[in-house]
């Protein structure tokens, strides 16, 4: 028998995870050395967003180069047919990580720094997107970098809210998930129920 | 108008001062050692949401702030902050049954309380009621005298339904849990250690109400740990000093009554605190049970993965809709009482999916492919005089003394977890769960909770308070926590302490207008 260790906060957690990072080849971009040295820049090792009391918003230009993150998944995963309307509820919600402290305003303004330096490389936004999310960097420790920190407070954040806030797992055959809003638990639509009979 | 201060602002103390405010004219003033916190902020949930063990990290207690022999680790369990550990707690509201009144008369363990089940079954309802609990009304273990839940009970999930072919396999009964979702508001969100719309109880969102509602006879000093109660003679409590951690500065407050709602450690750590000339070992102390009688929850899981889940079975209620109390019978008093609970989900989630950069198709087949299958209980414990809370050196983050705890549990406990975990493990054999994917084990408990402290009893030579929860020997001092229990049973505590609270709100208002 194998023992694991535990605690109650794991066990009430016990089928609640949130999505962790692996790294993945996948078609990317050959960046140079000049510009791989920006993305594996040291920036943080604090989990804390970096300027943390900078408060402010996205430009509209800034806000669609961040969430072409979005339309990449949908591309690839098919998660919902109505992209637009979730877009403009993240596009709110993005307002409130940045205008609130703990502020995201400069940890998203270094991700979209990152987009726009691969975007340089290349027309072809998904392969800008595989190398952000996928690429693998020689570095052993990425999570202090530009690119860690993106991927870890930025598009990881923004995925795990895409799926649930975009009604996106109901893609996969589910009713409700963590974070949707299913609505009343006496609502035949809000989650499965128990068969009777 | 008449003063009382309470100590802490978790659900006993808020449970106290609502019905204290809506039957009185009483002035309350209530410290809490921890700073302020919104409920229902969009943009808190949104944190919440995409990391959510971070959101009560800097409201814990600090690591290692607590030494002793052997100790319940309550790193992590217990919240300081306006609200207090409600923010974070499940829900679970059952209520206690009536044998756990009479332990010490049915088993010769710990100690028996000095009011029966009988007696508190109409304030548990009336608890109920405040903390918005959804319950089945025809489950009458224990008896509910024809009492409603306030709200029904949502329905058993798909998943659910798996699991109790599993259950009935066993001849193992089960029910729906009873947890405090005000089914009004309750979204499904599955979110609920932050909850969008409060729809779980939290005395957090209470509190906010009552200062709206009471604006002129609530106020909240948070940021403000009260280190001592000052004393008038041996019999009459007149204030505390407070720490205004803002600015560094001691302070006192006046006040006619004092209530001490400041969980089962920090309770009896204050009255340890507050010694003087006539009670010289700590107030309450003059038979030697302040501090001592310490018991907490004892757990045990298991977990396995099973082949095949074509459902897709998930989390998709997001709090726990099916609960056994099959082990928590007169049957099992004198080994050790248990309830748990079995989850079903999916081995992967789509955003880790994703982020792994798995294609849709695989995704979809790696939640067919197999099954998680989780089984977790708690049980009750037998209190040792030994188990004893003492003031530890300096202070934590929070304005507190660090606390000194020995703490023991007695083999026949042990023994008794591990033949609960042994259940498991068989009921996970049964379930299809491959043999060499699962995995048990056994914790001893943490401060969650922590009760016993300052135990309960109609002689001062027995425990520390009477059964209207006062200091023995004074007129008007109080504790309304889980530290009065005389024993902890295997249900969770938090409905069995709210309903003690509405007791004493009833028999603090009827005395003044008696009087």
């Amino acid at each position: 028998m194998n023992k694991i260790d535990m605690d109650r906060r794991k066990l009430v957690k016990m089928g609640l995870t949130m999505g962790t990072f692996s790294l993945f080849p996948f078609s990317c971009i050959q960046i140079s050395d000049q510009d791989t040295s920006e993305l594996l820049k040291f920036i943080s090792h604090s989990d804390v967003p970096v300027n943390e009391k900078q408060i402010g918003e996205l430009t509209s230009v800034e806000f669609k180069t961040l969430s072409s993150l979005c339309s990449y998944v949908n591309q690839i995963w098919e998660l919902t047919p109505n992209l637009d309307q979730y877009l403009q509820t993240l596009n709110a919600d993005l307002k409130l990580k940045t205008n609130e402290v703990p502020s995201y305003l400069t940890e998203y303004k270094n991700a979209i720094e990152l987009i726009d330096l691969l975007e340089g490389f290349n027309e072809h936004i998904d392969e800008v997107w595989s190398t952000l999310l996928f690429g693998e960097f020689t570095q052993e420790d990425l999570s202090s970098t530009k690119i860690g920190r993106a991927r870890r407070l930025v598009f990881s954040e923004i995925i795990t809210h895409f799926v649930p806030i975009s009604g996106g797992f109901k893609a996969f055959g589910l009713m409700n998930y963590r974070g949707y809003f299913g609505g009343s638990y006496a609502s035949p639509e809000s989650y499965r129920k128990m068969e009777i009979g | 108008m008449k003063k009382v201060i309470i100590i802490g602002s978790g659900v006993a103390g808020t449970i106290l001062a609502r019905q204290i405010l809506a039957n009185s004219d009483f002035q309350i003033i209530m410290f809490e050692a921890g700073p302020m916190f919104k409920p229902g902020d969009r943009r808190t949930w949104l944190d919440h949401l995409v990391a959510p063990n971070k959101l009560y990290e800097r409201f814990t207690d600090d690591l290692g702030s607590q030494v002793g022999n052997r100790h319940m680790e309550v790193f992590g369990a217990r919240l300081f902050m306006k609200g207090g550990t409600t923010n974070h707690w499940g829900g679970l509201s059952p209520r206690f049954k009536p044998e756990d009144f009479e332990l010490k008369s049915r088993t010769g363990y710990g100690a028996d309380w000095p009011i029966t089940y009988r007696e508190l079954a109409p304030y548990y309802t009336k608890a109920e009621a405040l903390l918005g609990v959804c319950g089945d009304s025809d489950n009458d273990d224990p008896p509910r005298y024809g009492d409603k839940f306030p709200f029904y009970p949502p329905s058993y999930t798909l998943g659910d339904g798996f699991l109790i072919k599993i259950l009935e396999d066993h001849k193992i009964s089960y029910g729906h849990a009873a947890v405090a979702r005000n089914g009004n508001k309750c979204i499904t969100t599955g979110t609920c250690d932050y909850c969008p719309t409060n729809a779980r109880y939290t005395a957090l969102y209470d509190l906010v109400q009552l200062q709206m509602k009471y604006e002129e006879r609530l106020s909240l000093h948070t940021e403000s740990p009260v280190t001592k109660i000052l004393m008038d003679g041996q019999k009459r409590a007149i204030g505390v000093d407070f720490l205004d951690l803002e600015t560094g500065n001691e302070e006192s407050m006046e006040a006619d009554s004092v209530v001490i709602s400041s969980g089962t450690i920090e309770s009896a750590k204050l009255l340890l605190a507050s010694a003087n000339r006539d009670w010289q070992t700590g107030i309450g102390n003059h038979s030697d049970h302040l501090g001592r009688h310490l018991v907490g929850h004892p757990l045990m899981f298991a977990e396995g993965v099973r082949s095949g889940n074509p459902n897709k079975f998930n989390s998709e209620l997001g709090f726990t809709s099916l609960l056994s109390r099959h082990f928590d019978s007169p049957e099992y008093q004198s080994k050790g009482k248990m309830w748990f609970s079995p989850k079903i989900g999916s081995g992967t989630t789509i955003e880790r999916g994703i982020l792994s950069n798995m294609s849709r198709a695989d995704i979809d087949e790696k939640m067919s492919a197999e099954a998680n299958i989780s089984i977790g209980g708690e049980m009750e414990m037998y209190d040792s005089p030994a188990n004893l809370i003492r003031l530890g050196k300096g202070k934590t983050r929070h304005g507190l003394p660090t606390t000194k705890m020995d703490f023991e549990i007695k083999e026949i406990t042990v023994k008794t977890r591990q033949e609960h975990a042994d259940t498991f493990v068989k009921m996970l054999k049964r379930a299809g769960c491959k043999e060499n994917s699962i995995q048990m084990g056994v914790l001893d408990p943490d401060g969650a909770h922590a009760s016993g402290t300052c135990r309960m009893s109609h002689r001062e030579a027995e425990g520390v308070v009477d059964a209207h929860l006062r200091i023995h020997n004074t007129d008007n001092l109080y504790v309304c926590s889980n530290a009065v229990f005389p024993s902890i049973a295997a249900a969770n505590p938090t409905l069995t302490v709210s309903a003690l609270a509405v007791r004493l709100a009833e028999h603090m208002t009827l005395k003044n207008s008696n009087s």
